[in-house]
């Protein structure tokens, strides 16, 4: 049986540029200055609004927040907020049943700079609960 | 119901001269109370041992933990949660009871690196809505 064209080739010839540029294009482990910091849950809701604290960063820290999840389970809309340094960074309405709010893979990532209290502002509902998750990377930053 | 924090760190060779990072992957849930309730947790770590490199991943052993109780008046206390770098089981060290302000952290135990510290104050009835400070080796 004769062999195939071995000068036929199945894939395109794919010349490497010589400047070197490469761009990575999905995610991988961590890079120097990289830690990846998430949090999760099922919290409670009450007759009043509740700040629910969220972690940290240290200095010459910042949190980068790629991908945020915010939900409850009643059919109204309640609105949920993000305070970074006591000033809202995000707010939103969310209903349960209809209109959870998630967001992927953020371009420009709601930050949480070093050494500055954040929360998630949950709403007032008695009876119901929220749930919600934040993910991101703490990222070296400047000299903090 | 449950607040759960995770945190992956570690795994680059750093300094001079240069010495290999663990990596450790840590995932840790407070309930929504006190009394009888327990800290737990999973993960992984990959020892850096002294020859060099990383050693085979070890899964995060030793949960649940019970949590300290909430202490008397005008007190706080503050607990950690210590990985053993060699082992990967994780114990807790829960400080002494203090004026709140006053209070002091215990320091992890020699060959052991504290991945999780956290406060509990008087009056306190939530877990969670107490900030804790994650791992952060990087």
């Amino acid at each position: 049986m004769g062999l195939p064209n071995s000068f036929q080739t199945r894939f395109p010839s794919i010349a490497a540029p010589h400047d070197g540029c490469v761009q990575r294009e999905n995610a991988g482990f961590l890079a120097p200055g990289q830690t990846k910091v998430s949090v999760s849950g099922k919290v409670p809701l009450t007759g009043s609004t509740q700040n629910l604290p969220l972690p940290t960063p240290p200095a010459g820290k910042i949190w980068l927040i790629t991908d945020l999840g915010l939900s409850h389970d009643d059919i109204t809309a309640l609105e949920f907020r993000i305070q970074v340094g006591g000033i809202d960074v995000f707010r939103w309405p969310v209903k349960g049943d209809t209109a959870p709010l998630v967001l992927q893979q953020l371009e420009t990532q709601v930050d949480v700079p070093a050494g500055q209290a954040a929360q998630i502002v949950l709403p007032a509902d008695n009876g119901k609960n929220a749930y919600f998750f934040l993910l991101g990377v703490q990222q070296s930053i400047g000299n903090g | 119901m449950s607040y759960t924090y995770e945190v992956v760190t570690g795994g680059l060779v750093l300094g001079t001269p240069p010495a290999q990072q663990p990596i450790v992957d840590a995932k840790v849930e407070l309930p929504d109370t006190f009394a009888g309730q327990s800290v737990s947790f999973s993960g992984f770590l990959s020892p850096a041992p002294a020859a060099g490199g990383l050693s085979t991943a070890l899964a995060l052993s030793g949960s649940p933990i019970l949590l300290p109780a909430v202490p008397g008046g005008g007190l706080s206390l503050n607990w950690i949660l210590q990985v053993n770098l060699t082992s990967g089981v994780v114990t807790m060290k829960t400080g002494t009871a203090a004026t709140t302000g006053t209070q002091a952290t215990p320091a992890a135990d020699a060959g052991n690196l504290a991945l999780f510290t956290h406060t509990i104050t008087n009056g306190d009835t939530i877990p969670y809505f107490r900030v804790p400070t994650l791992l952060e080796l990087n």
